[in-house]
């Protein structure tokens, strides 16, 4: 009994060691997985498998796993990404290796083993004939930065680890949707890069020219730069298409669009970036012959249909109407600026205003331009408004066609003829008409500018004929009284003339100044006519009596001073 | 005899009726008609005889009125608004043309400075409307009135002079204004270059009040209250102001 007892703790023991193995095992936190980047392969295409260790299994080594119908042409590389995320470390290490199909048929990835974890599944490979899959660089670390010299191996001595680098071939191509066409017609030009490496950019190294054509971009979709597979002679290539541009030819002849030369940037690279190559289209010829003769020469070339209508029917005489003609279709019609010319007989057209709504597309411009015309009727009546042509060149059908507009009729009546919801008079105002042709209001402005210069100029006359008082000059009354005084003295009649002159002549220089201040107005003249016949008195030889000369300037002094008295 | 037959020719050509020497209708009977027409609300005719009124020369306040009161009727609002601009020039006193012109740029939904005649302009019309002209022309006649006498009164002429130039600073100065035209045609454009087949670049407002800057041919070089300048036909623009 005991001894069965004691087997069954053995066993007891024996489990929960177990568990506690596996509990360690698992307990690791990581994983090991594989991927490959294709399931199905060609004969001549190569495909990537990756073995992605995360965790803790990120430190383990790992052996190649079995391969059935594949060979290792590159690899093993190895990348090990360390990240923190919330301040916990992750690992991850890669193992990739380049496979090659030897044959058809079936393929297949082995399990991988690593110690302490899971072996992986098996992956199965379908081989078929050929390249069925864009060429993939041999080393996804891209081409040697050194150009394949070691620079260590002058240092240290020894070679270094050979990598394979990422070769293939390029080239670029700018292919004509037609070789020929007629001046007008749209030619789609579209560049395509053809890889058998891993592009990381590609990007003109100049503008790409087309002299004797006008182009336009045509406007691309998200799809339209996923690349295709292709074969150019014998070998598959990777072709995506870069550029597309839509070309007009302006002029007849055998036309030449230049090279265009593209800068290709390889995926790659030690620091993911390769230095990038240069690759030129070749020259391009186009044949542009003239359109059929009786073409007008700035007719458009497409296929179109036109459409012409008003905004009304019925018009105020004093209103507008609004005429438009439309043009919509596929072909050149960007090109076209002339207006239609129309001319309505008692209606002023106005110059249109044009609206387009185009875009470029790989078969042409695409859309519509409508020509609105602003129409004013001049007297009231029926109108019509004629029919509007339009020429084309049909390309298809290689004729020329012309498209009509039907006629529009439309009648303009006086105000007071229609209804009072369109009509712009005010009937519920009646109108205040004034009965006289009264006058305007007369404009004095000019009048009265002559007379302010009438009397600007007398203001100037007086204020230069007015009396200065210059300084020393005593006008009041008491020197006037003084001089008058000196003057009357019965002494001064009795006197000498000589001594009369002098007495008289100071007793004016007292109230008057010096003779140079002296107004140059009637009273100054008068002061200067006595002064002068005072110097005469008091010069005068004594010839004979010189009293009734006396008499008579004292007489003149006396009434001067007794004006300013 | 020869004298004799031109004597009598001349009397008879002198005695002739008055279509033989077509003598033109009065202007007041032009007017009466033209009035009559309004009142019978046969817009076009009146209108037509308000304008045959202003190429023969008449100015008259009342004219421009009734003019600015068909035109409004017929729908012409720009047409009316440049009448009654003229009948404000014409009697700035009347307050009749500035208020109906106040209602008819409401009823273009234009602001008042979309039919403002600039500054000077502005000025001058109220120097007009409040008799500057007037008030200057008596203060100057005293000025040279106070000169006169035995003892002129100089500062006191000076300064009413002054005063008199002052007022009349605004008269003389917008006396040559610039010339400004109103458009009178609804949905009018303004066009890049002076030809029938040129790009209209935008439209102009009816009864907007625009300064003329040049006259190539049949249009008009104008700019409208956004800035823009352009050319406009002369039938859509009519000029403001008197030669």
């Amino acid at each position: 009994m005991i001894v069965p007892r004691r087997a069954n703790r053995f066993r007891s023991i024996f489990g929960i060691l177990f568990l506690c193995v596996a509990s360690q095992a698992l307990a690791q936190g990581g994983s090991v997985r594989t991927a490959v980047d294709a399931r199905k392969i060609g004969v001549d295409d190569v495909t990537t498998l990756s073995i992605v260790m995360e965790g803790e299994a990120a430190s383990l080594d790992v052996a190649l796993p079995t391969l059935r119908n594949l060979r290792v042409v590159a690899g093993p590389s190895t990348s090990t990404q360390i990240s923190f995320i919330n301040g916990s470390m992750s690992r991850q290490k890669t193992f990739t290796f380049v496979l090659k199909a030897d044959k058809t048929g079936s393929a297949e990835i082995g399990p991988v083993a690593v110690q302490g974890y899971p072996p992986t599944d098996p992956i199965t490979l379908e081989v078929v004939a050929g390249a069925i899959r864009p060429a993939q660089p041999q080393d996804p670390f891209g081409v040697d930065p050194f150009g394949g010299r070691d620079p260590f191996e002058e240092i240290f001595g020894r070679p270094r680890r050979r990598t394979p680098v990422n070769q293939g071939k390029v080239f670029v191509e700018a292919v004509l949707s037609r070789p020929a066409a007629l001046v007008g017609e749209p030619i789609l030009v579209t560049y395509f890069v053809y890889t058998q490496i891993s592009l990381s950019g590609v990007e003109f190294a100049e503008a790409p020219k087309y002299p004797g054509f006008w182009a336009e971009e045509v406007e691309r979709t998200q799809g339209d730069s996923t690349g295709e597979n292709t074969a150019v002679q014998g070998e598959p290539y990777l072709r995506y298409p870069v550029l597309e541009r839509l070309i007009f030819p302006t002029r007849t002849g055998l036309l030449e669009i230049p090279e265009a030369r593209l800068r290709l940037v390889p995926a790659g690279g030690t620091f993911g970036v390769a230095a990038p190559v240069e690759r030129s289209t070749k020259v391009l010829k186009v044949k542009v012959d003239a359109m059929p003769k009786g073409t007008p020469e700035d007719a458009a070339v497409g296929t179109y249909e036109v459409e012409a209508s008003t905004d009304r029917a019925n018009v105020i005489l004093g209103d507008a109407l609004t005429f438009r003609f439309k043009v919509k279709g596929r072909g050149n019609l960007k090109w076209i600026d002339a207006a239609p010319n129309l001319t309505i007989s008692g209606a002023r057209v106005f110059p249109p205003r044009t609206i387009s709504d185009l875009r470029t597309t790989r078969q042409g411009i695409e859309g519509s331009k409508t020509w609105e015309f602003v129409v004013v009727p001049e007297k009231t009546g029926s109108y019509e408004i004629p029919s509007v042509s339009f020429p084309y060149f049909d390309p298809q059908a290689q004729i020329l066609r012309t498209e009509r507009t039907d006629p529009i009729p439309f009648v303009v009546t006086a105000a007071n003829t229609v209804g009072p919801a369109s009509s712009p008079s005010n009937p519920a105002s009646p109108v205040a008409l004034r009965a006289d042709l009264d006058e305007a209001q007369t404009d004095l402005a000019p009048a009265a500018a002559a007379l302010a210069l009438l009397s600007l100029a007398a203001q100037l006359h007086t204020w230069r004929r007015r009396s200065p008082i210059p300084s020393g000059v005593h006008r009041d009354k008491a020197h006037v009284e003084a001089a008058l005084r000196e003057i009357r003295d019965e002494n001064l009649l009795n006197a000498t003339k000589e001594r009369a002159a002098v007495k008289i002549a100071g007793a004016l220089e007292s109230v008057f100044g010096p003779r140079p201040s002296w107004p140059s107005d009637d009273a100054g003249d008068r002061l200067r006519s006595l002064a002068d016949d005072l110097e005469f008195l008091r010069f005068a030889p004594q010839l004979g009596s010189y009293d009734a000369k006396v008499r008579e300037v004292w007489d003149r002094a006396i009434a001067i001073l007794e004006t300013i008295r | 005899m020869t004298r004799l037959r031109i004597c009598l020719f001349a009397l008879v050509l002198c005695e002739s009726p008055g279509y033989v020497f077509a003598q033109p209708e009065p202007v007041s009977a032009t007017f009466r008609r033209a009035n009559e027409h309004a009142a019978r609300s046969r817009w076009d005719e009146a209108l037509l005889d308000y304008g045959r009124l202003d190429q023969q020369g008449a100015r008259s306040p009342s004219l421009y009125w009734n003019w600015a009161q068909a035109a409004s009727a017929r729908g012409r609002k720009g047409e009316a608004c440049w009448a009654l601009l003229r009948a404000r020039e014409l009697a700035p006193t009347d307050p009749g043309p500035r208020r109906e012109l106040n209602r008819v740029r409401g009823e273009l939904g234009l602001d008042p400075s979309e039919v403002s005649l600039g500054l000077l302009g502005e000025l001058r019309l109220v120097a007009r409307r409040f008799r500057f002209d007037l008030i200057a022309l008596a203060l100057i006649l005293l000025s040279i009135v106070a000169l006169v006498g035995k003892q002129p009164r100089r500062l006191f002429s000076l300064v009413a002079s002054l005063c008199g130039l002052l007022l009349l600073s605004p008269l003389l100065m917008g006396a040559r204004p610039s010339p400004r035209g109103v458009v009178i045609q609804k949905d009018a454009p303004l066009l890049d270059l002076p030809r029938n087949d040129a790009l209209a670049i935008s439209t102009l407002r009816e009864g907007e009040v625009v300064p003329l800057l040049a006259e190539e041919g049949e249009f008009v070089r104008i700019q409208d209250a956004s800035g823009a300048r352009g050319f406009a036909h002369k039938a859509d623009v009519r000029k403001l102001g008197f030669d």
